[in-house]
């Protein structure tokens, strides 16, 4: 049960999640902010970290626990 | 946006990966009746098409969501749209990783099937983030693209046999309804009508464009079942992995114009696939921008690669990804039959 969540989320989903966090800050948030839609950019900046740094920290949790429930 | 696009638009949602192996479920189902099925299947997807053109034709300009908060209240509204936005998202993730699936099996053996599912992922959100109108004026220049194989599919009828599909109905109406029911599935997107009548200059015309745009769809199932049916037995199909492909491979051409056939209907099927992603995608865009309440889908299709992204690699094997498949079957029946029947039986009630 302990190993379920890193099995579905590999490192490549955590790359791609974090990868895509940093091109939503990048494109999408200055995007919106030119265009003055303050409730689109706050959504992209808010989506833009989560992914950049949840990814990679939902991938360390689940390989951590992945680790303890082989150990016990 | 015009006829010409709505249609374009259906076509390419609906016509996919699956049409590679579409011959080998029906002819699994039905046997030798398997032409009947696909015409049978054409027949009765062609309601629910007709009820969701006419639904959508009912509020010009607004979206499905409007349209029900207003009739429904917030809740109701929301709901769909988180339902239909869900159902788009595994369904492109499905397609996704049946794509993948394939371009790994027959030309990328040694590329890793992440890099697969992210590249043609990617391509699919750099148009998708434009908006309808970019996406369906690339679609419809590819549009013309897609029958080539199609086309070239006639010359195998050199090695045809006409009795492979005769007699008929000598099993029994049984397997043709199995057939059908299997067939049914092959036809989803018309869904995305929701989406597209309410955005056409002339809504009152949405009937006759998804008639026209799913007859299409079903001349090209119909004439790719038929062809492999003429030219494999039953036994031989049922066999096969793509039937399309082993019949493209008989043809022999006197003067030679492509070196290797096979190589252009791969261009063109991978085209499909991608049309199929790119629409899906967008489309979750469109019913997550209701949701939301957003004025455009733009900063909704990027936060969408990474869920796609990991549940297209969710399935271990051909097996969990064939249970995918079942599971996107019934999200269809649900979303893009049930649905529309129910909304259009209401309306019509009031």
């Amino acid at each position: 049960m302990l190993t379920w969540l890193a099995d579905v989320f590999p490192f490549s989903s955590a790359a791609v999640a974090a990868g895509t966090g940093l091109l939503i800050l990048k494109a999408d948030y200055e995007r919106m902010k030119r265009q003055n839609l303050r409730a689109e950019a706050a959504f992209s900046r808010i989506v833009g970290w989560f992914f950049a740094v949840g990814g990679l920290a939902v991938w360390a949790v689940a390989n951590l626990l992945a680790g303890l429930g082989q150990a016990a | 946006m015009g006829e010409l696009e709505v249609m374009v638009l259906l076509v390419s949602a609906t016509v996919g990966t699956g049409i590679m192996s579409l011959p080998v479920d029906i002819v699994t189902a039905a046997g030798r009746d398997a032409w009947l099925s696909t015409v049978l299947a054409l027949g009765l997807v062609l309601l629910p098409a007709v009820a969701t053109a006419h639904v959508a034709a009912r509020f010009p300009g607004h979206t499905l969501t409007q349209f029900l908060e207003h009739n429904w209240g917030k809740a109701a509204a929301r709901g769909t749209a988180a339902a239909f936005a869900a159902h788009f998202v595994f369904l492109g993730a499905v397609a996704l990783r049946s794509a993948g699936d394939q371009i790994k099996t027959i030309l990328l053996p040694r590329t890793p099937l992440e890099i697969i599912v992210l590249a043609l992922l990617l391509v699919a959100v750099y148009v998708a983030r434009e908006g309808l109108a970019p996406i369906a004026r690339m679609l419809t220049i590819l549009f013309f693209v897609l029958p080539l194989p199609f086309v070239l599919l006639a010359l195998s009828l050199k090695s045809a046999t006409f009795d492979n599909v005769l007699p008929v109905l000598f099993d029994g109406p049984g397997p043709v309804l199995r057939g059908t029911a299997q067939t049914l599935f092959a036809f989803g997107g018309i869904e995305g009508l929701f989406v597209w009548v309410p955005a056409m200059r002339r809504p009152e015309r949405a009937v006759r464009t998804a008639v026209y745009g799913l007859l299409i769809v079903g001349v090209i199932y119909l004439w790719t079942v038929w062809v492999t049916q003429v030219v494999f037995t039953p036994e031989q199909i049922v066999h096969m992995q793509l039937p399309i492909k082993a019949a493209i491979d008989t043809i022999d051409l006197p003067l030679v114009i492509f070196e290797r056939l096979d190589v252009v209907l791969y261009s063109v099927w991978l085209t499909a696939a991608f049309t199929t992603i790119l629409v899906l995608l967008h489309l979750a865009s469109r019913f997550l921008q209701d949701l939301f309440g957003f004025r455009t889908e733009t900063p909704l299709v990027l936060p969408l690669v990474p869920v796609m992204f990991t549940l297209a690699l969710i399935p271990d094997d051909a097996l969990s990804v064939a249970r995918w498949a079942d599971a996107a079957a019934v999200s269809e029946a649900c979303l893009a039959i049930g649905f529309p029947l129910a909304l259009w039986l209401v309306m019509r009630r009031r």
